[in-house]
């Protein structure tokens, strides 16, 4: 055979083998959207395998935390949003533990391991702290000392944050159900399978609970006995939490929209069309509306009527909720870069850049 | 670029959504959906196989009247060029290439759409939204789990003994793949370069069936096998019991090919008188 020709072909193999390890590429390289929220002047944000609390002022640096690597922790990711208690910030990671840092310092108070990655933040009350697994399981630790006071399996993923309201606790699964629990012993009080996998978290208003699926609905229930109420069907998956104020209910979708409806009997008042899928759950200060899109917009909109007060874009994605206070609005983008914006006008008032940082 | 694009994706989704029905009636296991959906891929693409196969062959039954024309001008590449053009090498050798370029996009989509059906962290199921049709929506999360194997996660990540059985499986088939289908060559070069891949090319897919999800070593495995079964069909067990030929002697042993049935397609006359009765299958 001709030299020329088995290059050729050579090269022709080659080819074709590039082209297919570039897909492959794609299926290992595990990563994350940033978590984001803000306390006591502090902005904190995790991104990637760091979390960094800011000066919610001015964006400088008071500390950063990184979990100490071992054996079985290498693949430390967050995507949660760090949560408050007491003196303690709470932060899950994709390498299954959750983590209770010093609010001060950023050092390590304890550590939590689970079976599975964790996704959504915890919720404290009441010293206690209430975390979701990927492996399916629910638990109940004493926020002061990390110690269990008991958990409870469902069929699949939990990647939402709990809801506790008095004495129940609401649990959204990837199994597609609902479940409402007892604070005190997890035991289960009633459950309610939607016809789609549950990824976001529930609210609760009045006696009424709220939350949409990946059957592209958002059902309303009897928060005492789980009985459904009403239920919208929207263009995609449902992926954020549902917000509640009034008698209004906001709710982004993944097929581009964020709708409002009286969320007394599920009649939409209003949509608006995002540039691209609306994932992060939107957020309320002084009658507007803030929500990210996948594509970077972070849009004001008025409360009542849906129209666009103005826009911020990023350069990379929005997935995660913004954060505010009574005057700024903090948002994060994909490649971590956190913005505080005047609420007023969408302008930049500073910027954080995770990878300039130490 | 962007027409490109949009069909490149519209027929991604079409696999990724037919891999889905078939997880749906197949009583929602994975492995057997990988299992049935490769097989049928691989019948879709059996023409192309074929006309690949024939056309190897035939390059096979000319080889000893290129290695003649290759000695004979071999000071004049371009004389060289046209005489193969003339008796219909060079033709052979772009046609050869054609078939592949046609199953290699049904092989991307298909890998693709098995690694986003398996998606288990939220940025991959944030990309399969975006090519799930909504009827299959309910199917989310798709429950990856194969004899206690979870096809999602790679060997390492689950270090399942099964896990690890499939990557010796797609090193072993596809070792046997490349053995059935490489065609004996009289020219050292070709055979060297044979031989090579033989070895290479199992432990590259070996080595990526270690670093990734499990169902893709499945489909590598299945994939694999149709392949061994279409090859037995179309030219027997090929090169699989057959030695390499020792370097340097088969080019001046090269003499007119002898076709004695489907397995062997085409034996130097030198080798065949010396074998004849070890050969006989």
């Amino acid at each position: 055979m001709p030299k020329v020709i088995v290059k050729r072909m050579a090269a022709l193999l080659l080819l074709a083998l590039a082209v297919f390890l570039t897909g492959c590429g794609a299926r290992q390289s595990v990563y994350s959207w940033p978590g984001l929220s803000v306390a006591d002047n502090t902005v904190y944000v995790a991104v990637g395998d760091k979390v960094y609390a800011l000066e919610a002022e001015t964006g400088a640096q008071r500390w950063a935390f990184l979990p100490e690597e071992d054996e079985e922790k290498k693949n430390s990711l967050f995507y949660a949003t760090p949560a408050f208690g007491g003196d303690l910030v709470f932060i899950g990671s994709w390498d299954n533990s959750l983590y209770a840092v010093d609010e001060a310092t950023g050092s390590q108070k304890w550590v939590f391991s689970t079976q599975g990655p964790i996704v959504a933040s915890p919720a404290v009350s009441e010293g206690m702290v209430y975390i979701g697994s990927g492996d399916g399981r629910v638990y109940a630790l004493e926020a002061a000392s990390g110690t269990k006071r008991w958990e409870f399996a469902t069929g699949s993923w939990v990647w939402a944050t709990p809801l506790v309201v008095s004495d129940s606790v609401y649990v959204s699964s990837m199994d597609h159900k609902v479940y409402c629990l007892e604070a005190e012993s997890g035991q289960k009080k009633w459950e309610f399978k939607a016809g789609g996998a549950v990824a976001g978290g529930v609210t609760v208003g009045g006696d009424v609970l709220y939350f949409g699926a990946f059957d592209s609905k958002v059902y309303a229930l009897e928060a005492a006995t789980g009985q459904k109420r009403w239920e919208f069907q929207m263009g995609n998956w449902i992926w954020g939490q549902p917000l509640l104020a009034e008698d209004t209910l906001y709710v982004g979708s993944l097929d581009h929209k964020i709708y409002a409806f009286d969320a007394t009997n599920g009649e939409k008042r209003w949509e608006f069309a995002a540039d691209s899928a609306v994932r992060a759950s939107p957020v309320l200060a002084d009658s507007v509306l803030y929500i990210g899109s996948e594509a970077g917009q972070l849009y004001a909109l008025d409360a009542a009527t849906g129209q666009k007060k103005w826009a911020f874009s990023t350069e990379k994605g929005i997935l995660t909720p913004p954060a505010i206070t009574h005057d700024r609005i903090y948002v994060v983008s994909l490649d971590g870069q956190v913005q505080a914006l005047d609420p007023g006008s969408g302008t930049s008032l500073w910027t954080f850049s995770p990878g300039e940082q130490k | 670029m962007e027409f490109f694009s949009e069909v490149w994706n519209f027929f991604f989704r079409f696999m990724l959504n037919s891999l889905l029905f078939l997880y749906d009636s197949l009583g929602r296991n994975f492995a057997l959906s990988i299992v049935i959906f490769t097989i049928l891929a691989r019948l879709l693409t059996l023409p192309t196989t074929i006309k690949q196969q024939k056309n190897s062959q035939r390059m096979q039954e000319l080889q000893p009247e290129v290695q003649r024309l290759q000695k004979k001008y071999k000071d004049d590449p371009q004389k060289l060029q046209e005489e193969l053009s003339k008796i219909g090498y060079s033709g052979m050798m772009l046609s050869g290439c054609l078939p592949m370029l046609i199953q290699l996009p049904i092989w991307i989509w298909l890998y693709q759409s098995i690694v986003q059906a398996l998606s288990n962290n939220p940025i991959q199921l944030l990309n399969l939204s975006k090519n799930i049709y909504s009827a299959f929506s309910h199917l989310v999360p798709l429950n990856p789990y194969f004899l206690g194997l979870d096809l999602a996660l790679s060997p390492q990540q689950s270090g399942n003994l099964l896990g690890y059985t499939l990557v010796i499986l797609v090193v072993a088939t596809m070792w046997l793949q490349q053995r059935m289908m490489t065609p004996p060559s009289s020219d050292p070069q070709t055979a060297q370069m044979n031989q090579t891949m033989q070895v290479t090319m199992p432990l590259m897919f070996g080595f990526i069936s270690l670093q990734f999800a499990s169902g893709l070593a499945l489909y590598f495995v299945v994939s694999n096998i149709v392949g061994i079964v279409v090859q037995y069909f179309m030219s027997g067990r090929g090169t699989l019991f057959q030695r390499e030929p020792e370097k340097g002697g088969m080019e001046e042993k090269a003499a007119m090919p002898v076709k004695t049935g489907p397995a062997e397609t085409v034996v130097e006359k030198g080798k065949k008188r010396g074998k004849k009765k070890k050969r006989r299958r």
